[in-house]
């Protein structure tokens, strides 16, 4: 998970003796008996199904019959790019994209720094904090269902109780709400694996650092800006890119709780792609929007490498 | 002022915590909470907050009415299978693209990295048809290779940030004491690494024993279920048995969490190894 | 370290033994669990607890197993059917009801699934379109004369593919003590049920409940189309031609649209929540299946006294049909097991256990509904009655396209509840969408 983390850092104050490269091996065939095993095994079990996904993607084909498919060519394309639907679809999926990223990482920095500091009970909130990430998915989007509930859900009773709204609102079956309710659960799933990472960064982070900037007299924000956000950037960068992809590609959460409605308001990719593929049979047209989905992550993650290095020329280098 | 400023560094922290802590064991309690309430409770415009102990004997209907054990158990075997499947194929490719330059690693590298951008409905029709083929159908087998597929790449960024923080001089001197590549991974490498062999362990874990879409579509037999499907099985056509579903789904996350508890220690310290450096 | 070693030193055989299972797996696991592979699963002779070597097993997959009370009765009928003969075998198989027909339809069409399958009619159609289900017009010995007139919709050019296994129709389920604390009678037309309705309603009480989200797509086209049916529309003519921006189906969902407008049902509930609603007293009526008394009645045994039944208060007497058929996968290895199976099914004394099993509702064989039961499940001649107007939700002609036609529409009607859409404006562009459907 920090591989780039760890590259950033060896590049920047490499330690002696230590990371990849420093001594290459005369023998050239152990690295790849190595990483064979795994090697087979992905291009069976992901490498496969992927080609099979592209061949689908420019076919018509039903999911009764995913092999006797017809050739159309890159007309399930042109049909994604002219569907009134896509326009919507692509932003429903940034906006859910991007705010359940930004949610996971305040929510998981918060966390972290909070269980960075030594207190006693610590294990204990460590534990506590990871339940929603160990909480099987099937059971989360049951509960949550019942608790977003319009007339008898305990966040309607919460809210209205502490004021923040005059009387029971409708979450899941309205258009403005639902996917605010689809992102706090979905920011609850994640922040813990958030946090748990960035708070494996902070403790790499040398104590004397907060000492000499505590000696300069800095406030918090101060030690945050200067000692904690440098030290956790690479990090970061790393968490931030993987909690993107695994958004774009989010689906039973989203299915379970709202099959992509009210009017839309939760309809992300995925949730498209899986329409069209088992509901509609149209396997074919899924295919193309599941291979559409793996460009789009592929966008992001060339997005993230670019940025990464230029902060990694700026930041450690200077 | 003085106080206050105290109150501010040791009282909001604290203060805070407590808030984070509530916000992540609520809904778990509430779907204990919810799994002991009668009917009436329910639709009460003005939630209880404590548990209704005397309906506890839901957990007994479920214990004896469904097969929610049997459910656990073969939930339990996935998320082990996929753990030590994943470990196994990941540690020896950790190794590799820490230790070695080679041709071809970058490709390695950026692969890794696609498989966790694939969703899973788009594969879910090819690997059918690969299982059939392969007779790894309707068998908890063929799920561990599965989720071990989009697992495994995860566990290999753990683990080859955790071997960049072994200095190499650990190995040179098992070197001289003659031991072969495998017996300097196996005597020295591992065991330094062990708190990231446990972070990666839970991430395996998990997501073995999360995992539904798999077990929905490949498994037919009942007996071979786990308990995500299982418990997908009682939202009914008809009605959906509530305190059922929430004593069941209470039972299916405790497991999970207490896997946790005995593993939490090593995680974080785990995790941390990738990022120590000097 | 020396620790470590010792952890490591224990983790690592285990390793390697499921490396070594790893390996095997294609033969292993069939062995040990007598069921490994759709293909093998039929020889799958270890899973027979009383097997005694020429068992054939075949499995039978249905959502209703995993359901409680018409799954314990449907599972105890498969037992006395397993008990009855040493030839075959019928393990049941449950899938969860809201992915049920997705998850066969891949299996089916990656070339497994299980044996004998239960369908909902859409899916059940596209899979005799796909040549999935086997062709057992000569396997079934029941002479078609002594089934229900809606077997014919098991035949596709004289061939049958099918049997029917369920039809429920739907009539309005009344509380008759609510409707009586209101001072209201029972509606008869549609004005007295939106009159009813809105007596009824009061603080945490509903005068009425149908599904109305896209969470629950099926059934929320089981509940429009009878609104839809109800004034005389319907989704295509008998050419096939859609007609959804009819006037007809206009008026249906503006009346449907007034029910949610006016807060006369519990908004964003689902059904299951709001039948458990209903059977506490909480919900005055709906129009729901023929298998719901029973359910609702299983649960409160004391709300039987308050319920009342009679036909669809609106102009036209058609309903929704839901058509539920049994089929032989083409992919199975015994056929014959399986039809043997069915016409056990299809026995007189068994379609009345799968008349009781399912709380009342119509099956294969058209029969009399005796008298006692009569007594006791008052809600079945009044089922029995609106049958004949039974209806599919799936669009005449367009059977095989209800799928993508059932979210064009309701995405539009989503619309119009949730945004404010014109109804008109709404179905007119559902009527465009489903034209270019059907066109494609």
């Amino acid at each position: 998970m920090t591989e780039s983390a760890v590259r950033l850092n060896t590049h920047g104050h490499a330690p002696g003796g230590q990371g990849e490269g420093r001594r290459p091996r005369k023998r050239v065939l152990a690295p790849y008996l190595l990483i064979a095993p795994a090697v087979v095994y992905l291009l069976i079990f992901q490498a496969y199904p992927l080609l099979e996904g592209g061949r689908l993607s420019l076919t018509q084909t039903s999911l009764l019959q995913p092999r006797s498919g017809r050739f159309v060519g890159l007309a399930n394309y042109g049909e994604i790019l002219t569907s009134p639907r896509f326009l919507e679809v692509g932003l429903i999926t940034s906006i859910y994209t991007l705010a359940s990223v930004l949610g996971a990482l305040a929510l998981g920095m918060a966390a972290a720094l909070l269980m960075n500091r030594p207190f006693r009970g610590r294990g204990f909130v460590r534990s506590a904090v990871t339940i929603p990430w160990a909480a099987p998915q099937v059971a989360v989007a049951l509960i949550f269902v019942w608790m977003f509930n319009n007339q008898y859900g305990v966040i309607n009773f919460l809210l209205t109780s502490l004021g923040v709204q005059d009387d029971y609102g409708r979450w899941l079956d309205n258009p403005d709400r639902a996917l605010i309710a689809v992102l706090t659960v979905t920011v609850w799933k994640i922040f813990p694996i958030t946090a748990l990472v960035l708070l494996a960064a902070l403790q790499a982070i040398p104590d004397e650092l907060y000492e000499a900037s505590s000696i300069d007299g800095a406030d918090p924000v101060n030690v945050f800006k200067t000692v904690i956000l440098p030290g956790i950037a690479p990090t970061l960068l790393v968490i931030t890119l993987f909690l993107t992809i695994w958004s774009l590609r989010r689906f039973e959460i989203i299915w379970l709780m709202t099959q992509g409605g009210p009017a839309g308001a939760t309809g992300t990719l995925v949730v498209d792609l899986y329409r069209e593929a088992f509901r509609h049979s149209r396997l074919g047209y899924g295919a193309t929007l599941g291979m559409v989905g793996v460009l789009v992550s592929t966008l992001a993650t060339a997005a993230f490498f670019a940025v990464s290095q230029r902060l990694n020329r700026k930041g450690i280098t200077a | 002022m003085n106080s206050l400023r105290r109150l501010g560094r040791k009282g909001l922290p604290r203060l805070l915590v407590i808030v984070v802590v509530v916000i992540a064991v609520f809904p778990v309690y509430w779907t204990v909470h919810t799994s002991l309430l009668t009917t009436s409770d329910l639709f009460s415009r003005s939630p209880r907050f404590l548990p209704d102990l005397a309906n506890l004997d839901v957990y007994q209907r479920v214990f004896y009415e469904t097969p929610i054990l049997m459910w656990l158990g073969n939930s339990f075997f996935i998320a082990f299978g996929t753990t030590f499947a994943c470990l196994m194929l990941a540690i020896f490719a950790a190794y590799s693209l820490s230790r070695y330059k080679f041709r071809g690693k970058g490709v390695f590298g950026f692969g890794l990295f696609i498989t966790q951008m694939l969703p899973e409905a788009l594969l879910v029709v090819p690997l059918y048809a690969l299982f059939v083929v392969l007779g790894l159908l309707n068998n908890m087998y063929g799920l561990v290779l599965a989720n071990t597929a989009f697992t495994m790449p995860i566990l290999v960024w753990i683990l080859k940030s955790a071997i960049d923080g072994v200095p190499i001089e650990v190995e040179e001197a098992a070197r001289v004491d003659g031991c072969s590549t495998f017996g300097i991974q196996l005597s020295v490498v591992w065991p330094i690494i062990l708190p990231s062999i446990a972070a990666a362990s839970v991430i395996a874990f998990f997501n073995g024993w999360n995992e539904f879409l798999f077990a929905l579509t490949f498994i037919i037999d009942d007996a071979q279920r786990p308990a995500s499907v299982g418990l997908a099985s009682f939202i009914g056509e008809l009605s959906t048995p509530l305190e059922i579903v929430m004593s069941a789904a209470t039972l299916y996350t405790l497991p999970a969490v207490v896997f946790f508890l005995f593993i939490q220690r090593h995680v974080v310290s785990g995790l941390a190894a990738g990022s120590v450096k000097g | 370290m020396a620790r470590g070693i010792k952890i490591l030193g224990l983790v690592f055989p285990l390793i390697l033994v499921l490396a070594a299972c790893g390996g095997e797996q294609p033969t292993d696991p069939a062995e040990d669990v007598g069921a490994a592979g759709d293909e093998e699963t039929q020889t799958g002779e270890g899973a027979a607890p009383e097997g005694n070597g020429n068992e054939v097993t075949v499995t039978w997959s249905n959502w209703q197993f995993a359901e409680p009370g018409r799954g314990e009765r449907l599972q105890t009928l498969v037992d006395e059917y397993n008990a009855s003969q040493d030839e075959v075998f019928v393990e049941t198989v449950s899938i969860p009801y809201p992915r049920y027909a997705e998850t066969i339809t891949t299996q089916l069409g990656g070339g497994g699934g299980p044996d004998i399958v239960n369908f909902d009619a859409d899916p059940f159609f596209l899979a005799v379109d796909s040549e999935f289900l086997v062709d057992i017009t000569d396997m079934i010995e029941v002479d078609t004369e002594e089934l229900a007139r809606y077997d014919a919709t098991a035949f596709f050019d004289d061939r049958r593919y099918g049997i029917v296994w369920e039809a429920l129709n739907y009539g309005l389920i009344m509380n008759k003590t609510l409707l009586e604390e209101a001072g209201v009678e029972a509606p008869t037309t549609y004005e007295e049920l939106l009159e009813a309705a809105r007596a009824t309603t009061t603080g945490g009480q509903y005068g009425f409940a149908f599904r109305h989200t896209l969470a629950e797509e099926t059934g929320w086209w089981f509940d429009l189309s009878n609104w839809v049916y109800g004034f005389c529309g319907s989704w295509t003519d008998s050419e096939g031609n859609p007609t959804i921006n009819t006037p007809e189906v206009a008026e249906a969902v503006s009346a449907y649209q007034q029910f949610i407008e006016e807060g006369l049902i519990p908004r964003g509930t689902d059904a299951a929540t709001y039948r458990r609603m209903a059977w506490e007293g909480l919900v005055a009526m709906m129009i729901d299946n023929s298998a719901v008394p029973a359910i609702l009645i299983e649960e409160t045994p004391e709300i039987a006294d308050d319920l009342a039944y009679a036909p669809i208060p609106f102009e036209c007497p058609e309903n929704t049909q839901i058509s539920i058929f049994t089929g032989v996968n083409a992919n199975s290895e015994h056929p014959e097991a399986a039809a043997q199976f069915m016409n056990y099914l299809l026995q007189e004394d068994t379609q009345e256990q799968v008349m009781l099993a399912l709380g009342g509702s119509a099956t294969a064989r058209e029969m009399d509904t005796p008298e006692e039961l009569a007594e006791s499940n008052p809600w079945l001649p009044v089922y029995a009655e609106v049958a004949p107007d039974g209806k599919l939700v799936a669009p005449e002609g367009q059977e095989l396209l209800t799928a993508e036609i059932r979210t064009a529409v309701l995405r539009q009607v989503d619309r119009v509840i949730n945004e404010g859409v014109d109804v008109q404006e709404a179905l007119d562009e559902a009527q465009a969408e489903v034209e270019s459907i059907v066109a494609r």
